[in-house]
């Protein structure tokens, strides 16, 4: 079967595959940022590089 | 927070000295590219620029302009950027103080290296991988010295999350390790003298899948990095999206890797993988453009500050290049596009616009933020750099519409046909005159974007001079407790703190597309007819190929005869893959400064070939090709011929044995014959059959004139007849 398919195989379709991967990883990864507790996170993660230079307690 | 007072604390202190050194030799490199550059520039407007020395000729000038602009000025930026903000947002010192110098001088060695080599004409002969193997082997120990001090200072963060900076930087890492490697896969025949394994498309297909992604992984990703952490300090807000910045990133290492092959569109490579190319290509502008406006609406309630402080206008300005860059990189990938832009000078403004633009303005912006922090003072004169700014911008904007002009006239020009289905313009050298007066525009553009330089360099002195005598790195003050969260979320495991699977992820989303980028070339049985295989180089041709390849004359010529009307007019019958079958490296080109020369072969005599190389305008009145007269004067190595046709053997050239033996004594034979017709032509010069214009002559002469196509010697009369 796997065999058939790989002789039959066509690099046009290759593109497609591509684009079907990309389309998948795409829609994963935005599924990924809009899960439950994410922006609380974000919101968090994003403030690193304000207090990069600060003291342990000063920035919170 | 009442569990603060019973937590350790404990000092940190950055490692500045390294982020300072890395600063330094930024803006060391930079001059060296700036000059080199406006140097290349003078000399396609006026070529005696060159001031007859073979060292500095274009050939050997402009790769070394663009390994200084890439590796040694961008390099050193990025080096210094994720030096700095690493540390910061780990919360913790560089992994090891020893590797990070080994990094440092082991990378400024290299470059000095190239700096030394490229003059000399040590090249492979592919673009922004031209450096020979021995020098391939240290960037790739450093690089990996720079990998595990990078991922160490990772592993001893202080800071549970990696902010996504973070990400850019080890997608960075991990992508070009891969890429050079790839690439440089070579098999060394001396000292300095190597050949790439892959030939022909195999090796254009690796090439520029390593070529196109040296911009993506080199010039886009850690620069990304840098804008994410630099914009966000320099307004003194958060970036505008974060979870923006998230599918920004994905979608961007996914989608760039697959794009190689646009620079290879209307070639002999396959059909489906031109589509490949462009439908990827494509796609990139939404990420690109994801990123742009995440990175300007960080400015949002801010916009002023562009107004006042010239660090946001210089990374403002940089990211709007990147928007811009990353448009017109697509609208060139369209077919049709590509079409009239390509081996023109479009795509040297293209370039421009985003070295020039985005990595020289993001590097600047970061070091006028950099500077006066790290030594402790203020910048000696605001006024000064905001001058730079716009010294610097009209400059960019000159380069880049006079390119942008000029290659559209080349364009045009090329492809012009009559009703007679005839070119408009069949001589070369008239599209080149018309171009010439915007190659000054353009120089003036880089002498503007250079003495803005020269004024930060001033103002740079000025600010050092100024600092106080006690310098000192940063400290801060920590938890004991390693990866210690401020705000513990119980039951999530996180994949933005794992750096190990993240690291995996992401090699696997730059893997996918790899593989099927180079797929043909696992394949190539299925694209290399055998009837139309062509014979190897004879022993004194591939001496004249070497020397091609030393003197760069890839860098204005093209052998790839697109499959369009303008090209197979002009130049004969589209170029085959099976004809570049055995070229270890390929040397389809990518610039048309000069004609196509992929049937250069029996278009001319031998003599016309001698006195065009010593003196083009000899020959062609207008030319703006160099001379070289020095190949008249340099013998070629007929003694190393013998290990050189073994190496090609062994890399799968079907050379039979008697050449194997005899590979020196061949080419003499060769030379002698060529020489002898030369001389009988009036050529009066002592011991010519040895000189090195003799093997060129040969190599030139066997264009187009292999396989089927032997004794061709009007490709037109067969063009026409397609
Ligand atoms: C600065 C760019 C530049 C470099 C570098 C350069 N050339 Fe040229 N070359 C040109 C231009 C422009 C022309 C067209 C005018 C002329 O015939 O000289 C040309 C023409 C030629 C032609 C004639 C092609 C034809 O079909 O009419 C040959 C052959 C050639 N070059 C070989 C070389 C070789 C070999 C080298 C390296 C040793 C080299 N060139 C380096 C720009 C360049």
């Amino acid at each position: 079967m796997t065999k058939q398919w790989l002789a039959h195989f066509n690099d046009t379709q290759l593109a497609l595959f591509g684009f079907l991967l990309f389309f998948a990883v795409f829609m994963a990864v935005l599924g990924w940022t809009f899960r439950m507790g994410a922006q609380r996170q974000y919101k968090k993660i994003s403030e690193l590089p304000l207090s990069d230079e600060k003291n342990y307690g000063e920035n919170l | 927070m009442e569990n603060q007072k019973s937590l350790q604390l404990e000092k940190v202190t950055y490692d500045d000295k390294i982020v300072k050194a890395f600063v330094l030799a930024m803006l060391t490199f930079a001059g060296v590219a700036f000059l080199a550059g406006l140097l290349a520039a003078l000399q396609l407007a006026y070529w005696p620029f060159n001031m007859n020395l073979e060292w500095i000729t274009f050939g050997r000038l402009r790769p070394l302009h663009t390994n200084a602009a890439i590796f040694a000025f961008a390099g050193n930026a990025v080096f210094a950027g994720v030096y700095y903000s690493t540390q910061r947002l780990c919360k913790t010192r560089l992994f090891n103080d020893t590797l990070s110098w080994l990094h440092f001088w082991g990378w400024q060695a290299i470059i000095l290296s190239a700096a030394i080599t490229l003059p000399l004409g040590y090249s492979q002969g592919k673009e922004y991988a031209e450096l020979e193997w021995p020098i391939d082997i240290a960037i790739a120990v450093i690089w990996v010295v720079f990998a595990v001090n990078f991922f160490g200072t990772l592993a001893k963060r202080k800071e549970k999350h990696i902010y996504v900076a973070i990400w850019f930087y080890i997608a960075t890492i991990l992508t070009v390790a891969m890429l050079h490697i790839v690439n440089s896969i070579e098999y060394p025949v001396s000292f300095m003298k190597s050949y790439p394994v892959w030939a022909g498309i195999q090796d254009a297909l690796v090439q520029w899948w390593y070529g196109h992604n040296a911009v993506a992984f080199f010039l886009t990703t850690p620069f990304l990095g840098l804008m994410y952490y630099f914009i966000p300090k320099a307004v003194n807000r958060p970036v505008y999206s974060y979870r923006l910045s998230i599918v920004h990133f994905w979608a961007l290492i996914f989608l760039y890797i697959w794009a190689g092959p646009h620079h290879l569109l209307n070639t002999a490579m396959p059909d489906w993988a031109q589509t490949l190319g462009m439908v990827f290509s494509v796609m990139l502008w939404a990420p690109s453009w994801g990123g742009m406006i995440n990175g300007l609406l960080t400015l949002r309630g801010v916009w002023h500050l562009i107004r006042t402080e010239p660090i946001v206008k210089f990374l403002v300005t940089a990211v709007t290049f990147y928007g811009m860059s990353t448009f017109e990189g697509p609208l060139l990938s369209i077919k049709s596009v590509n079409n009239l832009g390509h081996y023109t000078d479009w795509i040297i403004g293209h370039v421009h616009g985003g070295a020039l633009g985005w990595n020289g303005f993001m590097a600047f912006g970061m070091a006028y933020y950099l500077i006066p922090k790290l030594w402790r003072t203020e910048l000696h004169s605001k006024s000064l750099a905001n001058t730079h700014f716009w010294v610097a911008l009209l400059g960019i904007l000159l380069y880049y519409i006079s390119m942008w002009a000029s290659g559209i006239t080349q364009g045009l020009m090329w492809r012009a046909i009559d009703v007679q289905g005839n070119l408009v313009y069949p001589d070369f050298v008239e599209t080149v005159m018309k171009i010439v007066p915007l190659y000054w525009i353009r120089a003036l553009g880089g002498l503007l974007f250079l003495i803005g330089f020269l004024i930060m360099i001033y103002n740079v002195i000025k600010t050092i001079q100024g600092a106080p005598a006690n310098q000192y790195d940063t400290e801060v003050q920590v938890p004991v407790a390693v990866g210690h969260d401020t705000h513990p979320e119980k039951g999530h495991r996180k994949l933005e703190g794992l750096v190990t699977v993240f690291s995996v992820l992401s090699l696997i989303a730059v893997l996918v597309g790899s593989v099927i980028e180079i797929y043909p070339t696992l394949n190539l049985s299925k694209y290399v007819k055998e009837e139309n295989a062509v014979e190897p180089y004879t022993p004194l041709e591939l001496a004249g190929r070497d020397i091609y390849i030393a003197e760069g004359c890839y860098v204005c010529h093209s052998q790839m005869i697109r499959q369009l009307p303008g090209d197979v007019l002009r130049y004969g019958k589209a170029s085959t893959i099976e004809e570049s079958m055995y070229d270890h490296p390929f040397q389809w080109g990518s610039k048309r400064t000069g004609p196509d020369l992929a049937r250069t072969g029996k278009k001319y005599p031998d003599l016309w070939h001698y006195r065009h190389m010593i003196d083009p305008r000899a020959v062609t009145p207008k030319s703006i090709m160099p001379n070289y007269p020095w190949l008249a004067d340099k013998s070629t190595d007929f003694v190393g011929l013998r290990k050189k046709v073994a190496v090609m053997k062994a890399l799968g050239v079907p050379y039979d044995d008697n050449t194997l033996a005899q590979a020196d004594v061949m080419a003499e034979k060769q030379a002698k014959e060529i020489a002898e017709g030369l001389k009988a032509q009036g050529v009066t010069q002592d011991g010519l059959e040895r000189k090195q214009v003799v093997a060129l002559i040969a190599y030139l002469q066997s264009l187009g004139q292999k396989g089927k196509n032997k004794g061709v010697k009007d490709d037109k009369a067969v063009a026409s007849s397609l």
